[in-house]
């Protein structure tokens, strides 16, 4: 029995200008995995090869105990896939699309997909061009999850949706996860749904996979420190600390941030004449932008 | 697990899908054909040629919007990506458009040229005209294969549009030549219709051709490993 929802190995695609290589991502049966990245880091792409849609160069996938994309028909049965920039049939019902769904798929539950409809107040019998941009978000959301998928591969989930809207859908995915069986893969610019819904985090920047760790151990590995640097200290000088992602100086004061947060990294700030006045956790947004930064 | 529907249901719900998007216009597209052929019914020379060219416009537009609808559109509107996170290969999702276009045009193209026939022979019409109209028919049909491909093997509604806009100004050459052909121009006013060599082998050129536009168009879409 599969460990794992899916397993990326090696993986590498090349396009004219832009290049991943040598990615290895898996998520354990059961998990979230939230992909985090800035515009044109290669989430989409990671995703597109993870539903056969993209072949990559190099590498191996499996997905559900499938190889993909050779088996990708047999892995989209239990696969979930839905994208912001995925569309429906304008001149379609929603309806006609829940009748579609249901003839491909025999796991479609028509009595979940009505509890759906309810819950995030769509009409069945209204055409597609007539929904706003969130109720077709949660259209697409409702036609993936009214067929229980194994595992959900959402990217960009909640793009565009008000607050009311993306909590609907935040709820709805945590809801799902009370299964211990599904899992999720989701990519999100929103980094307070995926500190919220993820068990594990991958971080990409430029096809490269920067981090890829459980949420907790990863946030806790971060910190930022308000430091006093010491009266003789060169305001001129660049000053170096090991394990500092970056260090910004304001006369006497410092922050200092680190991926390395342990007492041997206080002890290395203690070492270079940083005396820590104040520590604080930081939130994976702050992350998101030190870690960009960093790697510029 | 073993899923009960193999890929040949797949493709059967795609271009069972597609019917249902383009059904209504079809139902409209046909019932034009009906009053278009009903003029030239009324046996006027002037009546049958009005109606013959509108006849022509007729397949053309139901073979153009087809292409565009099913096809290009089908990238444009970003439905394409709904339809690649179905149960389905590239391959599968190729075969599906190449089937229900076909499909969706020949049923109408068949109408419509079975009509005009039918109309020919049960009206003073000459039956003569019977190779030209099979003939610009066939030559139509050619058209739709060749925008159709492009539109599959591109997705560009810019091409599509450029090789539609090159076989429509083809066809008018095409009409010109035919009947600069004496094997056709002396044969349009006979009471019979004269399947002569130059006719017969200007179908079989235009069948083959046909055959050789699609069987390229599945070759070339075979290679396709990815969608988006």
């Amino acid at each position: 029995m599969q460990q794992f929802a899916f397993e990326m190995r090696d993986i590498s695609i090349r396009y004219p200008h832009f290049v991943m290589e040598n990615i290895s991502l898996s998520l354990p049966k059961g998990q979230v995995m939230g992909l985090v990245g800035v515009n044109g880091a290669g989430k989409s792409t990671t995703i597109r090869m993870l539903m056969g849609l993209v072949k990559p160069d190099a590498g191996q996938i499996n997905v559900l105990g499938y190889q993909l994309p050779a088996q990708q028909v047999q892995a989209k049965y239990d696969i979930g896939f839905a994208s912001d920039d995925m569309r429906l049939y304008k001149s379609q019902t929603l309806q006609w699309h829940m009748d579609f769904i249901r003839s491909v798929y025999p796991q479609f539950d028509p009595a979940y997909a009505k509890e759906l409809l309810q819950r995030f107040e769509l009409i069945g019998e209204q055409k597609i061009k007539g929904l706003s941009h969130g109720q077709r978000v949660k259209a697409c959301l409702l036609l993936v999850l009214a067929r229980r998928p194994k595992l959900l591969v959402l990217d960009e989930p909640t793009t565009g949706l008000d607050p009311v809207a993306r909590d609907e859908v935040i709820s709805e995915l945590a809801e799902i996860l009370r299964d211990d069986e599904r899992s999720v893969l989701f990519s999100s610019h929103n980094t307070h749904d995926i500190e919220k819904l993820s068990d594990q985090i991958a971080f990409l920047d430029r096809g490269k996979l920067l981090a890829l760790q459980d949420k907790e151990t990863y946030l806790s590995s971060w910190s930022r420190f308000r430091c006093q640097l010491p009266a003789d200290a060169n305001t001129d000088a660049t000053m170096s600390v090991a394990g500092a992602v970056s260090i910004k100086r304001h006369g006497q004061l410092a922050e200092v941030i680190t991926d390395q947060n342990s007492a041997g990294f206080v002890a290395q700030l203690a070492l270079a004449g940083f005396q820590v006045l104040e520590q604080h956790r930081m939130s994976l947004e702050e992350i998101f932008v030190a870690n960009v930064k960093r790697s510029r | 697990m073993m899923h009960t529907f193999s890929n040949s249901q797949m493709i059967k719900l795609l271009i069972l899908k597609d019917w249902q998007l383009v059904k209504k216009s079809l139902a409209a597209y046909l019932a034009g054909g009906v009053l278009i052929i009903g003029l030239m019914g009324m046996a006027t020379p002037l009546l049958f040629n009005t109606g013959a060219i509108l006849m022509i416009t007729l397949m053309i537009v139901i073979g153009a919007r087809s292409a565009i609808e099913l096809v290009v559109n089908e990238k444009k509107d970003q439905t394409l990506t709904f339809m690649m996170s179905l149960p389905v290969t590239a391959q599968d999702y190729a075969w599906a458009k190449l089937g229900a276009n076909l499909v969706l045009y020949l049923v109408p193209w068949l109408l419509l040229v079975a009509g005009m026939l039918l109309v020919i022979v049960s009206s003073p019409v000459y039956n003569g005209v019977i190779p030209l109209v099979v003939l610009v028919s066939v030559f139509i049909l050619l058209s739709y294969c060749c925008y159709l491909a492009t539109a599959l093997l591109t997705y560009s509604e810019g091409y599509t549009t450029a090789v539609m806009i090159v076989t429509n100004l083809l066809l008018n050459g095409f009409i010109i030549w035919l009947l600069r052909m004496p094997a056709i121009h002396l044969t349009l006013e006979a009471p019979t219709a004269s399947w002569n060599n130059t006719s017969l082998l200007l179908l079989a050129a235009g069948v083959g051709l046909i055959v050789v536009v699609l069987l390229a168009t599945a070759v070339l879409q075979n290679r396709k490993t990815s969608f988006l």
